[in-house]
């Protein structure tokens, strides 16, 4: 479940040994690496030589006794399977994940959703706090607008120029605010301080996206080909999902 | 219609919770014309939001109108919720007991529940275990209450608004009530908003926290009230697929405690504290309030854990005097209070036919009107199928996923944000079909909602509200 570059890579690997079917929500292949990455084309070229089945615009929501669900405009069955491996990709933690506690309010994005926003050219603030560094926050310091000006808290002092202001360390613990966020409380060793914002995009702590009922914890016939950590090289991902999924096919199906 | 002059309407029912929704709803059904003012912009912004979910089979002894009005809802919800869409399950809860002062504590309760009528039984630890397995050990004695169930109180809300417009109701949203008209005999003939001078035969005073400063507004009884604010965890569906029923401790005299409660969408609520007076638009979260009220919670089902938390939330209730209020002003003769502190949700169905009834004593024509409309068009919800694939077969237009976590697909959204009370914002999509709402909190989907939402009301993407408080998505 998942074709991009560790679905990808992972399929291609069991291929060899197991009759394979990858399951890809979106119409393309890729992931957050997009369709068009070199590592991306080759390997759907090479899955496809390999005899892997890519099944595309369909959403997987249910393992259930070795069954996935799948949903879409051109799909809708249950699939049998011996074995899910589930290779989602990742997302920055959420408010409760962090945790993050405080007002409720307008302004506080994932970063995955910020990168989107921005993109569309809808402007999300004049005053940016981007709590994390890497991926998502790479991609929204770079949609940031130019007369947007950025704080960054907590990890790596990016080199950005469009960075004003950065607090290494700091993890973000409030938001405040009445309609709209209007201040980002953040905390180092015990010590707090408010930055004004009006928008806060949450970049940190990247986490495995689990969605798929029945997977979402570890079981015996699930394996999770999802490498976090704030940057990735194509090469690592890749290395990591075949590792990850090395000696699988040794086991056999019950 | 409304212009200058604004419109005349036999009932203004001010407040869009689930207590003024569904007295529009029930009203609308009549020959009475009906118009929904809410401050807000949306419905169930208030206490109808930020509650736990539950249909309680008993709050308050007897003799009170908080039980004879439980007792009239009670039995009601399978056939309500089945008309109206909403999802809901009777499964049944444990208030359990610890030590002594615990089973003392239910003792009292016991003879309290079986002198209201309702359905209850004394059960032991082990018992109690039966029922919950994930249940603590801890427990020595407990009551188990076959009756209570589980309800989506937003849905409820929104299905009772629904039914309201469809029969002709007008619901206006960011109408606060700014000032009130009075005849030469004190009564209310009009209330006024920005937008609009609205002339009325009678006024419904459903406005939750608001009621008090309403009724000063009307001219009417005092009626003192403070927000109690209680915030809440909730758990991922993983686990909540593990948990049967609603677990409580022994109430204490201001709140029936911090419960552990499935939800009717899978996941777990873990809430509410109770924290007296404040600001009543503060729903702000916090940490300390927040481990407090896991620890308890860990006392009762101690295999929950944080690691499965999704989201943390916080509301008010109205806690007022009076704390259930259904009955005619004392000093403004055409002015209805109806309120309740707690179980508004639990109470609602009541509600809106005792009005009636109200109205009815007035000398109003209150029987139903022929051409009513009474059940609302159900939209499959994939998360609630046993096997979608036979639904969606049947549909496969509408199988396209947009929320994964939730397994919300598109024409659940579009059926969202283009029903007769339509939502405008995340928020408003998140409340009535779950879209958002889930493990990832929108970090995959929430784009795309922000798009389906403003394409069905031809605005830009940064227009689309976002958060409770009104604010929207885009900013500078």
């Amino acid at each position: 479940m998942g074709a991009g570059l560790a679905g990808l890579a992972a399929a291609l690997e069991l291929a060899a040994h197991a009759e394979v079917e990858l399951v890809e929500r979106l119409p393309a292949a890729g992931g957050s690496w997009q369709f068009d990455h070199p590592a991306v084309r080759d390997l759907v070229g090479r899955c496809d030589r390999a005899g892997v089945r890519l099944t595309m615009g369909v959403t997987a929501l249910r393992w259930i006794e070795r069954r996935l669900l799948l949903i879409g405009p051109g799909t809708r069955a249950w699939r049998e399977a011996d074995h899910l491996v589930f290779a989602g990709g990742t997302r920055p933690a959420t408010p409760a994940e962090l945790p993050l506690f405080g007002a409720r309010v307008a302004g506080v994005f994932a970063g995955t959703v910020a990168h989107h926003l921005m993109e569309a050219h809808i402007a999300l603030g004049r005053h940016l706090a981007v709590c994390g560094s890497g991926y998502w926050a790479d991609l929204v310091l770079a949609e940031a607008p130019s007369h947007a000006r950025v704080t960054v808290v907590g990890g790596d002092v990016p080199a950005s120029p469009r960075v004003a202001a950065a607090w290494p360390g700091y993890a973000p613990v409030e938001v405040r605010g009445r309609d709209r966020v209007e201040q980002l409380v953040i905390e180092r060793d015990g010590h707090a301080r408010a930055i004004d914002c009006d928008c806060v995009v949450l970049a940190a702590d990247q986490r495995p996206i689990r969605n798929v009922d029945g997977a979402i914890t570890a079981t015996p016939d699930v394996t999770y080909v999802q490498l976090c950590a704030d940057t990735l090289t194509p090469d690592a991902v890749v290395d990591h999902a075949i590792a990850t999924v090395a000696g699988l096919h040794g086991r056999n199906s019950t | 219609m409304s212009g200058p002059l604004g419109r005349r309407f036999d009932v203004v029912v001010v407040g869009a919770g689930v207590l003024g929704c569904a007295i529009a709803a029930e009203l609308a059904q009549t020959a009475l014309s009906v118009c929904v003012l809410e401050a807000a912009p949306d419905v169930a912004e208030g206490a109808s939001k930020a509650n736990a979910g539950i249909t309680s089979s008993f709050y308050a002894p007897p003799p009170s109108i908080e039980c004879e009005l439980i007792g009239e809802s009670n039995d009601g919800w399978e056939e309500l919720c089945g008309r109206l869409n909403v999802p809901y399950r009777r499964i049944g809860a444990l208030t359990v007991a610890f030590d002594d002062d615990g089973v003392r504590g239910l003792d009292e309760l016991e003879t309290q529940v079986r002198a209201a009528g309702v359905k209850v039984e004394r059960v032991t630890g082990e018992q109690a275990r039966r029922h919950e397995p994930l249940l603590t050990d801890e427990c020595i004695d407990a009551l188990y209450y076959p009756d209570e169930g589980i309800i989506d109180p937003v849905r409820l809300t929104w299905a009772y608004a629904e039914l309201a417009a469809l029969n002709g109701a007008e619901l206006r949203f960011r109408a606060p009530v700014l000032d009130v008209a009075r005849d030469g005999d004190g009564r209310l003939s009009a209330v006024v908003t920005p937008e609009d001078r609205i002339a009325c035969r009678y006024v419904v005073n459903a406005a939750g926290i608001g009621s008090g400063a309403l009724s000063a507004l009307a001219g009417g009884e005092e009626i003192r009230m403070w927000p109690r604010k209680g915030q809440y965890w909730i758990l991922d569906r993983d686990f909540g697929q593990t948990l049967s029923r609603i677990v409580l401790p022994v109430p204490t005299p201001t709140t029936r405690g911090i419960e552990v409660a499935p939800t009717t969408n899978g996941s777990v609520l873990l809430g509410p504290d109770a924290e007296e007076g404040g600001d009543a638009e503060d729903r702000s979260t916090s940490a300390g309030n927040l481990r407090k009220i896991f620890a308890e919670t860990q006392r009762l089902v101690p295999t929950v854990s944080l690691d499965r938390a999704i989201k943390t939330y916080a509301g008010s209730r109205p806690a007022a005097d009076e704390p259930v209020r259904l009955r005619f002003d004392a000093r403004v003769d055409n002015l209805i209070h109806a309120g309740n502190r707690s179980t508004g949700v639990s109470t609602s169905p009541a509600f809106g036919r005792r009005v009636k009834a109200l109205l009815a004593d007035r000398g109003e024509n209150t029987a139903a009107r022929p051409d009513r409309v009474t059940s609302l068009p159900p939209v499959p919800r994939v998360l609630l199928e046993a096997d979608p694939v036979t639904v969606l077969d049947r549909r496969p237009g509408d199988a396209m996923v947009v929320c994964v976590c939730e397994q919300v697909t598109a024409a659940e959204i579009t059926a969202a944000v283009t029903s007769a009370v339509p939502a405008r914002s995340i928020e408003g999509v998140r409340k009535r079909c779950r879209a958002t709402g889930g493990r990832c909190q929108g970090s995959i989907c929430m784009a795309g909602v922000i798009l389906l939402t403003a394409n069905a009301h031809g605005i830009d993407p940064g227009q689309v509200g976002m958060g409770p408080g009104g604010g929207s998505v885009g900013c500078g």
